[in-house]
């Protein structure tokens, strides 16, 4: 059925896209609506606040580091797997696939030790509006990670057949794959990390 | 003959228990009395419902302090703090909360879990209750002027909270839902008394929506009236 | 082809119930929508029969809705508050867009741009029953304790924030919907792009197309802000956070025991960012579909129909930043205030523009009658007083007496009422014989249109003359206890005995479909309506990958009596 759609893999020569770039652009788009609002209500909240607690006070700055590495990590693995695919080293690009997913996983694990952390000391979303808009905030992004860590290890296993029937059109879910993931990571570089634990 | 005599003995042995048995179940009796100066009231202002004040006569006066002859206390909510255990089944007969007048008829209110509670709202009026209890799910109904009536029952046991009108923000009442029949509610005289009370000591509790608590301690023997007097004493200016 | 053969060969329920093909998909939508709004105008008729009769038992169905909503057959105020927020919801969210984007879009859309579906037809069904369970979610918080959400389709906190349990599954059946338009807009944005068919340049879209892409666009970047605040609101509720809790907030007496220090006007921004631009994907798709059917009805091109393409790429990027006119009374400041009001009134102008340039189409016009154009004429001044009564709204001065009236009731309903959904019937009307092969009867349609025009009127412009003289919105005694509604206390009953007249005039409309759809005359052509645009080049009804050879495209949609042609029309897709 879907082989009479065309653009799949080779690009539409007046728009010059393929559907599924455009699409994936066009889902983090509305990601980037997503986030920026919650990130506007981060500003209208702090900024009505009497008094706002620094970042550095209530959350562990060297996990979120820790994690921001790992992410970018993460992200590096991924253009590597791409690349590998790219030349046709089938090892390496499931190695490096695989490493990205580790680096997802691993910071899964350490987004719930500091959700215990928090806990413990007795810090909840109910405690204060900071603390709610960062466990929205961080909590609806571990979502976002975990989303990509299905689909990238669906195409490691079951989805990776995919490679022996239509190549390019593995590489292509590949790429759109990897793209999702970058965006996943730098929301976490450029917006969580810094606003809610440097500023 | 001999069964004839063995049937009259048996039966004043019977009565004999019997008698004993129902005057093993004592109670407790007593005045609660309010002890200095009561503070004046404001009259309540029910301009914001012209019905309000088309239904009531004469200016109208919370019911927080009621006094009566030589500074009765009414209500006042009296009850038996250790209760004996046991399965004591709820009247059939529901309690009535009267809204007339805008006010609630009684104001303190003490009801057995399961027993049926009919509120009314003979005002002609929008009165809503909202009961702020916290063990009993929390409710909120309206009850525009045409619901005249409406049953509600609490199936869980939860001691004083707030049935308030959200329309009306003067009315307020307390009710008690009691696992057992042992209290009362004092009226102008002040007069309360707990029945059916098997021997044994118990702890009185008198509550008083403002001014707090006051305990005391009655034994009952051979099915006797124990008397407990309570005096609550004005708020000292701080 | 071979995937024809494996269409042939699935099972039912791939065929029809999980389908991929996005004609299934589009009627799917399309059933599911007609449902929706026929319950969403039943709580309606019911909520007038209160309004009109407060207190009173409703005859002979009274008892069917149980002691908790109805004792006695009397409407009791908390389930008046039910109907009134699901009405507004139910009827936005879960009947007009599935109608107009799910169905019409999805039907429509490939099919006039010459595709053999839309981008992503997985997607495309996910899309569907996503829809579907948050329909279901909605529907059955009617049966929770405390009944249904109750707080306005507006959901505004702190009231939401504290209200019964079915607020919650009110917000849980948003992030549903919202999801399920979040993917549809990429599919439909994507398919516009990516599969034109040969010839069909950006000049040559058929204003249909224009009209949903501009939507997909809307829904695709106005959605995710709503659902940023439903999580947020569900967290007030079931976490105690407190976004939209200011501090010391007291109820009923009792202090809330929250963190505070949140804002209720947080969750307005929020609210409205999204659902001012639902309102222009309430009413764009309509556009669409009447000025296909005054195109083909009038015989002639459309009049400024470029002018109309940018009007409506204007419409929607404009459609951003007027949300906080429905803000006026929250203490704006005079700057921000006068640049909504500045902002508002510019997005009048091309929506007069479209307006103007479909009545000036109609001048010199062999204008054909049939019940499609009945509808899609009667659009046009229908729209045009939902848009007129906006202008006082739109104005902060005005705004202070109108807001929150049942002048704002009157407005927002001509515009969707005998705006968009007459254009929906039109669409209707117009598209039965591509779908089914048959025409929908015609003696029926008149007597569908008729009195529901006339009753739409008598419905609702009562409600500009009440909310003018004060009256406010979601009373469940319809104003009876206020003094300053008793002058116009009496056209309540004229409403409410018009919204029965019209509900009687439907039945027409149902009968008329079913019927037609088994026993309507048989069209004899592919394009019986002798229309330009691709989807008449189909099949009837099209199968599957929609056209037999991949259609071309010589011309633009609108060249009807073009001047030295045999017919007075040319096709896009004839040589």
């Amino acid at each position: 059925m879907s082989s009479e759609i065309p653009y799949i893999v080779e690009e539409r020569p007046d728009t010059g896209l393929n559907n599924a770039t455009l699409g994936i652009w066009l889902f983090l788009s509305s990601e980037v609506m997503l986030f920026g609002a919650l990130f506007s209500s981060y500003m209208l909240m702090r900024v009505g606040a009497a008094h706002w607690p620094s970042g550095a006070s209530l959350l562990s700055i060297p996990i979120a580091t820790l994690n921001t590495v790992i992410l970018i990590s993460s992200s590096i693995a991924v253009v590597f797997a791409w690349a590998s695919l790219k030349e046709g080293n089938f090892a390496k690009f499931r190695a490096c696939w695989a490493l990205s997913i580790l680096g997802g996983l691993a910071f899964l694990a350490l987004k719930a030790v500091e959700y215990n952390k928090d806990f413990a000391e007795g810090l909840f979303p109910s405690s204060s509006t900071f603390m709610a808009i960062y466990f929205v905030l961080t909590g609806l992004h571990g979502l976002h990670i975990i989303g990509g860590l299905i689909v990238n290890s669906y195409l490691l296993g079951p989805g990776a057949k995919m490679h022996k029937e239509d190549p390019a059109r593995y590489a292509h879910r590949i790429e759109i794959a990897g793209i999702y993931w970058h965006f996943v990571d730098l929301l976490w570089i450029i917006l969580l990390f810094p606003v809610l634990y440097l500023l | 003959m001999n069964s004839i005599r063995s049937i009259q003995i048996f039966m004043v042995f019977a009565f004999t228990v019997l008698f004993s048995a129902g005057a093993m179940a004592g109670s407790v009796t007593g005045t609660v009395k309010f002890d200095g100066q009561a503070p004046k009231f404001k009259e309540i202002d029910m301009n914001a419902d012209p019905v309000c004040l088309t239904n009531n006569k004469g200016p109208v006066y919370p019911q927080t302090l009621v006094l009566g002859e030589g500074n009765t206390m009414g209500n006042v909510f009296v009850y038996v703090k250790n209760a004996p255990a046991g399965d004591y089944k709820a009247p059939a007969d529901p309690l009535v909360i009267d809204q007339k007048g805008c006010n609630y008829h009684p104001h303190i209110i003490g009801v057995m879990v399961g027993q049926p509670v009919k509120i009314l709202n003979p005002d002609g009026t929008l009165h809503n209750v909202h009961a702020l209890s916290k063990v009993n799910p929390e409710f909120n109904m309206a009850m525009p002027k045409f619901r005249t009536e409406v049953t509600k029952t609490f199936d869980k046991p939860e001691f004083m909270f707030a049935l308030k009108c959200d329309v009306h923000p003067w009315m307020t009442s307390w009710v008690s839902v009691m696992p057992n029949p042992f209290f009362a509610v004092t009226q102008t005289d002040g007069k309360f008394e707990i029945k059916d009370l098997p021997d044994g000591t118990y702890t009185i509790e008198a509550w008083h929506e403002k001014l707090g608590t006051k305990t005391g301690t009655v034994t009952i023997a051979g099915g006797a009236v124990a008397t407990a007097d309570f005096t609550f004493a004005a708020p000292t200016k701080s | 082809m071979e995937h024809a053969h494996e269409h042939h060969d699935l099972p039912f329920w791939r065929k029809y119930i999980f389908s991929t093909d996005h004609k299934v998909i589009g009627l799917q939508y399309g059933i599911t929508a007609l449902v929706f709004l026929l319950l969403g105008f039943c709580m309606m008729l019911l909520m007038r029969w209160q309004i009109a009769y407060p207190g009173q038992p409703l005859p002979l169905i009274g008892s069917w809705f149980g002691e908790n909503n109805m004792p006695g057959g009397v409407m009791l105020p908390e389930f008046y508050n039910q109907l009134g927020a699901m009405h507004g919801t139910i009827m936005v969210f879960l009947g007009i867009v599935p109608l107009a984007v799910g169905a019409f879009g999805n039907y429509i859309v490939p099919l006039q741009i010459g595709a053999p579906d839309m981008c992503f037809p997985k997607l495309n069904m996910m899309s569907y029953w996503v829809y579907f369970i948050g329909g279901v979610v909605m529907l059955a918080s009617f049966f929770l304790p405390g009944g249904a959400a109750n707080s306005g389709w507006t959901s505004y906190p702190p009231l939401a924030d504290i209200a019964t349990v079915g607020q919650t599954a009110w917000l849980i059946g948003m992030v549903f919907l919202i999801t399920s338009s979040l993917l549809g807009a990429v599919n439909f944005i994507c398919t516009i792009f990516q599969l034109r068919t040969k010839g069909m340049g950006w000049d040559r879209l058929p204003f249909f197309v224009w009209a949903q892409l501009v939507t997909a666009f809307l829904l695709l970047l106005a959605f995710p802000p709503l659902e940023a605040a439903g999580v947020m609101q569900l967290m007030d509720r079931l976490f105690h956070t407190s976004f939209f809790l200011p501090s010391g907030l007291v109820v009923s007496g009792q202090p809330l025991t929250v963190s505070g220090g949140g804002s209720v006007l947080l969750w307005q921004h929020l609210f409205w960012f999204l659902a001012h631009p639902e309102v222009y994907v309430l009413i764009l798709p309509a556009m669409g579909i009447i000025t296909e059917i005054i195109a083909n009805n009038i015989r002639k091109p459309i009049w400024g129909i470029r002018a109309m393409t940018f009007s409506v790429m204007a419409i929607g990027f404009l459609s951003f930043i007027v949300w906080a006119h429905h803000m006026y009374l929250t203490n704006m400041g005079t700057t921000i205030s006068a640049f909504f009001q500045f902002t508002t009134m510019a997005i009048s102008i091309p929506s007069v523009i479209i307006l103007t340039c479909l009545f000036i189409s109609l001048w010199g016009g062999s204008i054909r009658f049939n019940t499609p154009m009945l509808f899609a004429l009667a659009f046009l001044p229908m729209f045009g007083i939902g848009g007129l009564t906006g202008l006082p709204l739109g104005l902060s001065s005005p705004d202070i007496h109108l807001h929150d009236t049942y002048y704002v009731i009157g407005h927002f309903h001509y515009v969707v009422a005998p705006g968009t959904i007459f254009a929906l019937f039109a669409g209707i009307y117009y598209w039965f014989p591509k779908m089914t092969g048959r025409k929908m009867n015609e003696t029926l349609g008149q007597l569908h249109f008729w009195p529901s025009f006339v009753c739409m009127n008598l419905i609702f412009f009562p409600m500009l003359i009440q909310g003018l003289a004060g009256m406010n919105r979601r009373m469940y005694d319809g104003g009876a206890s206020y003094a300053h509604n008793q002058p116009v206390l009496y056209l309540n009953t004229v409403i409410s005995v018009a919204a029965f007249v019209m509900a009687a005039a439907q039945v027409f409309f149902v009968i008329n479909l079913i019927w037609s759809m088994r026993a309507g005359r048989k069209v004899t052509s592919d394009n019986p309506w002798e229309a330009n645009t691709l989807e008449w080049a189909a099949p009837t009804p099209p199968g599957h990958g929609n056209f037999t050879h991949p259609p071309e495209v010589f011309r633009g949609p609108y060249e009807y009596s073009v001047p030295g042609a045999a017919k007075d029309f040319t096709p896009q897709f004839e040589k």
